[in-house]
This record gives C-alpha cells, sequence and structure tokens, in this order.
C-alpha cells in the first residue's frame, strides 16, 4: 500500500502540540527539513520545542524571529529558522542557508511557506490552525512532498 | 611569525610560525565549533610556541569558498586581530591552500599533471577551480554540478590529481575517468601551516591589502545578485 501524502491531526493542549513534536524527533534523521505554517499563536515555536526536546537539546529553545536562525546541539544539529522577516527565498542565500537544509542535521523552518523556493526537493509540511470553537484545540495538516517526508507523515501519524 | 587560521570547513586549522618553522599548530575536525574554538586556539599555540601577541608580524586568513558562517568567523576575527596588533592582514583562497598542500606533499607531480580542488557547495554543487602541478592556480574560482565539472575535466585529456573536501561526496563520480585520481584523503583539508607560506609569499609580491579590502569569498552569493541583476533590469 503507497504511504498517504497528506493527512490531518489534532492536539488538545499546547503540551500535546509539544509532545506530538517530540514524538517526531524520534525518527528524524540528518538532512530532515519540517516546514511550519500557520498564525501566530498556532503553536510552531511550541512544536519546534518538543522537536528539540527529542532530539535531546538541553538548551531553552525560543523562536529566532529576530536573529532568523539558532543552531543547536542535541542527538542530532539542530537547525531553528523563523523565516517571518525575510522578504523571500533570495534572502536567504546570504545566510548560506544551505549548509543547514542540505547539512548534517534536522532543520525547522517556522513560515516556511515563504521560502519555498529554497526547500528540498522532498521535505514535511505542517499548516496549524486554531479550532474556533476549542481555544485550546490545534488542528494539524500534514503533507508530504517525497519518500522520506511520507515515512515521517506515516510516523507521526501513528504516535498521535 | 605570522598567524594563519582556516575555519572555511569543518576542519578548524591554526598554525603560528614562518614557512621555514612552524612553532605550533593545531587541526581538528570541528563543525559548527569555530566560532567558540578559534580564539582559546590562538591562545593556546601562544602559549605553546612562547610567544607573544605582540611578537605576531602578520595574520592570514582562508576567505574561501566555503561556509559562510566559517568564512565570517574568520574573517572578522582575523580583521578584528590585525586592527588590534596594528599588522597586516592577508586573506588567501582556501582551494588556493588546500591546492598547494597538495603539489607540496604529494610530488614529484610531472609538469603537465593539473590539480583540480573541490569542495562541497550542497545542493549538488561544488566549489572548484584548476591549478598547475605545482599548486598555482589558473583560472577563477567557479561553482558547478559534478557532473558538468567531471566532463569538463575529461575533455581536457590531461592528467589530473583531484583534492578537497569535497571529494568525500563526490570523488567516486568525479574520479570516474582515465587520467583522474585521488589525492590520499589527508590532503583534502586546508593545512594553516601552507596558509603561512602563501601569505609570506603574498606579502613579499604585492605587499598587505588593507584590513577592510580582505573580505569572504562568496562565489555563490555573488551568481545570485547576478542573477537578480539579470531578472530585474532597472
Amino acid at each position: 500500500m503507497p504511504e498517504p501524502l497528506r493527512t490531518e491531526l489534532t492536539t488538545e493542549s499546547e503540551t500535546d502540540t509539544r509532545e506530538l513534536g517530540r514524538s517526531l524527533a524520534t525518527v528524524l534523521a540528518a538532512g530532515d527539513l519540517i516546514s511550519l505554517t500557520g498564525d501566530l499563536g498556532a503553536g510552531k515555536t511550541r512544536f519546534a520545542q518538543g522537536v528539540a526536546a527529542g532530539l535531546g537539546v538541553a538548551e531553552p529553545v525560543t523562536s529566532p524571529t529576530f536573529t532568523i536562525m539558532r543552531l543547536y546541539e542535541g542527538r542530532l544539529p539542530f537547525f531553528h529558522f523563523d523565516v517571518y522577516r525575510l522578504q523571500g527565498a533570495a534572502e536567504l542565500v546570504p545566510l548560506g542557508y544551505e549548509e543547514y537544509f542540505y547539512g548534517d542535521g534536522v532543520t525547522i523552518v517556522e513560515w516556511g511557506d515563504k521560502v519555498r523556493e529554497a526547500l528540498p526537493e522532498d521535505y514535511l509540511r505542517l499548516e496549524m490552525h486554531r479550532d474556533p470553537d476549542e481555544p485550546n484545540r490545534r488542528l494539524f495538516v500534514v503533507e508530504a512532498s517525497g519518500a522520506r517526508s511520507q515515512l515521517l507523515l506515516s510516523a507521526l501519524s501513528r504516535t498521535a | 611569525m605570522i598567524l594563519a587560521f582556516d575555519t572555511a570547513t569543518d576542519q578548524l586549522t591554526v598554525a603560528l610560525g614562518t614557512s621555514a618553522i612552524i612553532a605550533a599548530r593545531f587541526h581538528e575536525h570541528a563543525p559548527r565549533a569555530h566560532l567558540n574554538r578559534l580564539l582559546p586556539v590562538i591562545d593556546d599555540l601562544l602559549h605553546e610556541a612562547g610567544q607573544a601577541r605582540s611578537d605576531i608580524d602578520a595574520v592570514a586568513v582562508g576567505i574561501g569558498p566555503g561556509s559562510f558562517t566559517g568564512l565570517r568567523i574568520g574573517v572578522a576575527t582575523g580583521q578584528g586581530l590585525a586592527r588590534a596588533l596594528n599588522k597586516p592582514l592577508v586573506g588567501i583562497s582556501t582551494l588556493d591552500i588546500i591546492a598547494k598542500g597538495t603539489a607540496l606533499t604529494a610530488r614529484p607531480l610531472t609538469e603537465g599533471t593539473r590539480i583540480q580542488a573541490v569542495l562541497d557547495a550542497k545542493r549538488q554543487e561544488v566549489y572548484t577551480a584548476e591549478y598547475r602541478f605545482d599548486g598555482d592556480r589558473i583560472g577563477d574560482h567557479q561553482v558547478m554540478q559534478p557532473a558538468a565539472l567531471k566532463q569538463q575535466l575529461a575533455e581536457t585529456g590531461k592528467t589530473i590529481l583531484l583534492t578537497g573536501d569535497g571529494l568525500q561526496q563526490y570523488g567516486d563520480e568525479l574520479a570516474s575517468f582515465d587520467g583522474a585520481t585521488c589525492a590520499p584523503e589527508t590532503l583534502w583539508t586546508p593545512d594553516a601551516a601552507v596558509l603561512i607560506k602563501l601569505a609570506e609569499e603574498r606579502i613579499e609580491r604585492a605587499g598587505a591589502q588593507p584590513v577592510y579590502r580582505v573580505l569572504p569569498l562568496y562565489i555563490r552569493l555573488s551568481d545570485a545578485e547576478e542573477n537578480r541583476k539579470r531578472q530585474k533590469p532597472s
């Protein structure tokens, strides 16, 4: 049976969102990239913190909105980008983003849709929404664009 | 005495001395650790060599191409030290350092042999430049796909010695034609002792540049700027 390309998940709290990230981290490998999209307050950073914790990053993780990227060392290197302030993929070039997106660690790109041309062919895309009826509930649309991200998507839907 | 270092690749290499005598040197495979390691290592080497900062006559830095983050750390540190010590700063291409190191160690190479230095530029591309058998560069630095480079090299019909860290990823592909071989892996990373030699030659030949003129070699960045100009004619 072919792996699915798209799935939907829900979490009921910030802790849930963080745990979802943590469980995804257990299957992540060097070179994986996850793009996060969603309104302010949807939980992108919370999810990234879960991934960082799952990768064994000990330092506190905050959204690098003003520094664009921050690097952490865990079981694998963790590269955390927030490209909210960028106008497009061209502005990633002076940062040498290739060293990270195609590097030896795990990359999360918050607001990744803004730099889609710079993302690799095969990556996992998570779109996060608030539920209008349940203030703590978050709806996740998860999409895979290649064989590797399909495996991650399957792992994610099994843990949820 | 020259203080030399290169932070363009995962290899941190630092050396202190002259081309005649290397007083102290350090090599470490240290991905993303250059910022934390560079200054303490310089301090350690000065201590090990029994020298003071005031004994440094010039600073030499590898300017890439390579990791953008690494280049900024190296060049900024070089500029800061040279300014504070009021001593000249010399910037040398990292590919030039690797090619010269390979030429010096792998010799005697026959005169027709070409050395091709290759670094991984990520995104299935390499930074590369061509050298004579003695490690002197012919032509410019380029960024290109390994397959295109291989074809270009094969068409020359020359004996080619490949070197550089890009061979980790692309060595088999690049060396897959008659006349091509890979240098021993120990020669694939830049050596700051070789940088000292190149810096001495540069100072003798051309003098030192103003500190602010020593800048990272961002080959891909200038490509991107060219493309942007072409797309947006103003």
